[in-house]
């Protein structure tokens, strides 16, 4: 089985500090999964000294991806939707057709990227969101909470752009898009924002 | 065949939901999107929540939720009556620049602006 090197990213106990080349600078910031990355040796001890420090490990899709206990609830919430992969042909009572699995293999790959990178760069968890079946063969991802709201709707081809739009208790909002293989800033500084500064 | 008339903003339109489109009894917003020519939707001058949901093929399998049709004209949608032999109230929402299923934003507002008139299961039940 093919281990993801997301597990790199959320070293619990940082035993040097700022050992990494900056993320930014790099602009790639969301691709685990190559080997882009270059991170210094003295990060992290061992790959077996990550393993003991995350407290989920998450298999899909032949990937094991070792995740922060923190992150029980979007754990609960990926597995969760797994229900969009079950949805036969005519799901909708009409003639919808099923969703593709790599659709949502790679939407969850751009969520639990979005969230240890979060945790990485900012040292914040922002509030996790609910995963649906969008229209058309695309996914959503809904952040409906009680003093703001936004909804992410991620393509079917992954190079094509995912949509944002979310607006906050006090009618302010913000749009967006982005590609999930190239970059998610636009909606991951804001996710930052609201957990940091409130809306 | 019926004649074509404007559809006040103050008056409801009705929009049935498949039970696919609720998730912990949650109306989610994979729920709006245009199929053919647009969304398709009742006006409630010539229709009842009931009417509506016995429109479709399987009513235990649907609910209802209505629309004000000012607000939704209010997201830069269009609502037009397009009565059919079989149903007078039968109306249109669809985008003026992009389709309903592309624009976030406007699924996020009909979404929230929704107002369970049947709740999905809940005909036949009383």
């Amino acid at each position: 089985m093919q281990e993801n090197r997301l597990f790199d990213f959320y070293p619990k106990t940082q035993l040097v500090e700022s050992s990494y080349e900056p993320i930014f600078q790099k602009n790639d910031y969301n691709d685990y999964s190559g080997t882009q990355y270059k991170f210094s040796e003295n990060l992290i001890s061992s790959w077996e000294d990550v393993r003991q420090n995350s407290d989920i490990e998450l298999k899909l899709f032949g990937k094991t991806f070792f995740l922060p206990f923190d992150f029980k609830e979007l754990v609960a919430e990926i597995n969760a939707s797994k229900y969009i992969l079950d949805l036969e042909k005519g799901w909708d009572g009409e003639d919808a057709e099923p969703y593709n699995t790599h659709t949502w293999e790679k939407v969850i790959e751009f969520l639990i990227g979005m969230y240890l990178t979060s945790v990485r760069i900012f040292d914040v968890i922002p509030d996790f969101p609910k995963i649906y079946h969008g229209p058309d063969g695309t996914i959503d991802i809904l952040w409906e909470k009680s003093d703001y709201h936004i909804l992410v709707n991620c393509p079917k081809d992954e190079d094509k752009q995912v949509f944002f739009y979310g607006e906050n208790s006090k009618k302010d909002s913000f749009k967006g898009s982005f590609c999930m293989t190239d970059n998610y800033h636009s909606l991951l500084m804001i996710l930052v924002g609201i957990k940091k500064c409130g809306i | 065949m019926w004649d074509i008339e404007e559809i006040p903003d103050e008056n409801k339109v009705f929009y049935r939901i498949h039970k696919s489109f609720v998730r912990d009894e949650k109306l989610i917003p994979g729920a709006f999107r245009e199929i053919g020519n647009g969304m398709s939707v009742d006006w409630e001058r010539y229709s009842t929540p009931v009417d509506s949901i016995r429109r479709s093929k399987i009513p235990e399998d649907n609910g209802i939720v209505n629309l004000m049709v000012g607000n939704i004209r209010k997201i830069d949608l269009e609502v037009t009556h397009k009565p059919s032999e079989k149903n007078r109230s039968h109306s249109i929402v669809k985008g003026r620049n992009k389709k309903i299923q592309d624009d976030p934003e406007i699924r996020l507002k009909l979404m929230q602006m929704s107002k369970w008139e049947i709740q999905v299961g809940a005909y036949g039940k009383c």
